[in-house]
């Protein structure tokens, strides 16, 4: 692919930092009418080539939110109010839908959480694979030869002959794979894998999560993973966002996350891992509906046993050690 | 004291579907045989299509049509006995996704006692008692009772849940699959509810799970199920340190380490 490459020392050129991805300041709000909901609020990371990037929380925290407004494949109503997602010097949010068009699946591609959901039950898996690639100019041969040998790469026997099978003549694991294959079949740089294993059982989460990394670590893939379930982050993810009601609370290496958890919700949230040999603890409440949350204060306090009346104000991010921080004010206190 | 026990239970769907003409038979249960004993939570893991819930259903009697026999307190019943009422207060199961268990028509207050409204065709006012003290004892309020299911998150449509298996007093709850649905803040305030309710009331549970995790510091003994076969079975601290069979061995090394 000849076209492929020139793109890409192109990109070089015009690239000047290492970072792959950078978002400042994300915020995404859902527009009823004249009512206007938070749904992500001030999110700021940045990925670089070949790292791995997970995102952790319970449901309806936003993860998978930011996860879709990197591809602006946000729903309706969803709307990215202000901030930028710079991909290689380019702002992502300005995109218009031609340019998100060549973007999505050539630079950044997706899996999603339901393989049976993202294929379609009336075409062949080989169809569904090479689809993507004849919309970026592959020829059809090439990309069908392409497909075969992707599955292949993701350790699938007969590669041949699934090409030619429908989605419900596979099972989930195999589905997933399939839904992986298209992820990949444009090259990205960045693959996005939004809660990769939750529909799978566990012995075959753990040879799917073995394939994602080691085709993110032989391509030089950057890999966001979101998750709700801390043992896929952990495996998975050299870095991790905590999340709640729409903010990162929590961003650092994984091993100080799990090992030196600083907000009162990590701390929670690992608690309530159940362990053998370990009493289990629960965070008391729920989490607040997103028609509920606040733009003030944090969105902790109900829950948190720390709590004061400083609390409720704003306050920025305390560093608790290189790349390590949370949002919370006292940190520094328990 | 054993409390009930399975005794070769065999169970065989018809696959058949659409219109081929050549018969499947789909062994989901094959000569499965446990025993249970009073106090005990009892563990059963396995993969999706291990045969888990079906089991799990069969003791609760809504699958009929089994080889095989059920004894709860020395009573024996088999298959064409799954409808006996003696069977059905004393054991009562809990759904794994709990929105979808409930009547969304219904006010939870009126579906936690719908089993005694059955049972006991008592009147309406000390039914409402019943269940208002059910409710407070699974952590809600006896306020909610006139409120509907949608306006309840998912831990607290599993606590009605656990409420309307619990208001005919049974010896045994089968749990299927009870916190997989929820968060893991949430699954952890359900779990503590469960232990709670199992020392208050003096439960027997059967724990069906594909946590690992969960089932070790839930459980005291454990089943593996694998294609409708029990292919190990013992105290959780041994079959999780020290397992025998080489599916067991997998599904362990499966787990992923946390910390």
């Amino acid at each position: 692919m000849p076209c492929r490459g020139a793109r890409k020392s192109m990109c070089e050129k015009r690239c000047l930092s290492p970072l792959l991805l950078e978002v400042k300041n994300l915020n995404v709000s859902f527009i009823d009418g004249k009512r206007e909901f938070p749904i992500l609020r001030d999110i700021t990371f940045s990925l670089a080539k070949g790292e791995n990037l997970g995102f952790v929380g319970e449901s309806g925290c936003g993860k998978s939110m930011t996860a879709y407004s990197l591809l602006r494949l946000l729903p309706e109503g969803m709307k990215i109010v202000s901030g930028n997602i710079i991909y290689k010097g380019k702002d992502i949010t300005k995109f218009t839908e031609k340019e998100l068009t060549g973007f999505r699946g050539r630079e950044i591609a997706m899996v999603f959480q339901n393989p049976s959901m993202a294929l379609n039950p009336v075409l062949t898996v080989g169809e569904q694979i090479i689809e993507t690639m004849l919309n970026h100019g592959i020829s059809r041969r090439e990309a069908f030869k392409k497909a075969v040998s992707l599955l292949d790469e993701l350790k699938i026997a007969e590669p041949e002959k699934i090409v030619k099978e429908y989605p419900h003549m596979l099972s989930g694991g195999m589905c997933q794979r399939v839904v992986i294959a298209i992820a990949l079949a444009c090259e990205p740089e960045i693959l996005i894998a939004d809660e990769p294993t939750t529909a799978l059982d566990v012995i075959v989460q753990k040879e799917v999560l073995d394939i994602i990394k080691n085709i993110c670590t032989k391509r030089g893939m950057g890999l966001i993973i979101v998750s709700h379930d801390l043992g896929v982050i952990s495996y998975m993810a050299d870095s991790v966002g905590v999340m709640y009601c729409g903010k990162l609370i929590e961003q650092g290496a994984i091993k100080d996350i799990l090992n030196n958890p600083a907000h009162p919700y990590t701390k929670g949230l690992l608690a309530a891992l159940p362990k053998h040999g370990k009493e289990l603890l629960c965070i008391k409440g729920i989490v607040p509906k997103f028609s509920d949350w606040t733009n003030r204060g944090c969105m902790f306090f109900d829950r948190c046993e720390y709590h004061d009346d400083k609390c409720k104000d704003d306050f920025g991010y305390v560093v608790i050690e290189q790349a390590h921080r949370a949002l919370c004010r006292k940190v520094n206190e328990i | 004291m054993k409390i009930f026990e399975c005794r070769n239970i065999t169970k065989t769907f018809n696959a058949n579907k659409g219109l081929s003409s050549n018969i499947r038979f789909i062994k989901a249960l094959d000569d499965v045989s446990f025993e249970l004993y009073r106090s005990e939570v009892l563990g059963v893991i396995g993969e999706s299509g291990s045969g888990k819930s079906t089991l799990a259903k069969i003791i609760a009697g809504l699958i009929g049509g089994y080889k095989g026999n059920l004894i709860f307190n020395k009573d024996f019943f088999s298959a064409g006995s799954f409808r006996d009422k003696r069977l059905r207060s004393e054991v009562q199961i809990v759904f794994q996704d709990p929105q979808a268990s409930l009547n969304p028509r219904m006010k939870v207050g009126e579906a936690i006692a719908e089993p005694l409204c059955i049972r006991d065709k008592w009147p309406n006012s000390k039914l409402r008692f019943f269940a208002e003290e059910m409710l407070e004892n699974v952590g809600l309020m006896a306020s909610d009772y006139n409120r509907y299911p949608h306006e309840f998150s998912g831990g607290q449509c599993q606590r009605i849940c656990i409420a309307r298996a619990l208001i005919l007093n049974p010896k045994l709850l089968i749990l299927d699959e009870p916190v997989s649905s929820l968060d893991l803040s949430v699954q952890a305030q359900i779990l503590m509810l469960l232990k709670n309710i199992k020392t208050k009331f003096d439960m027997t549970y059967i724990f069906v799970s594909h946590d690992i995790n969960v089932i070790e510091i839930f459980c005291d003994r454990l089943i593996v199920m694998h294609n409708g076969n029990i292919v190990e079975e013992g105290l959780v601290e041994n079959v999780c340190l020290h397992p025998k069979d080489e599916y067991t061995k997998e599904l362990i090394s499966a787990v992923l380490p946390t910390g």
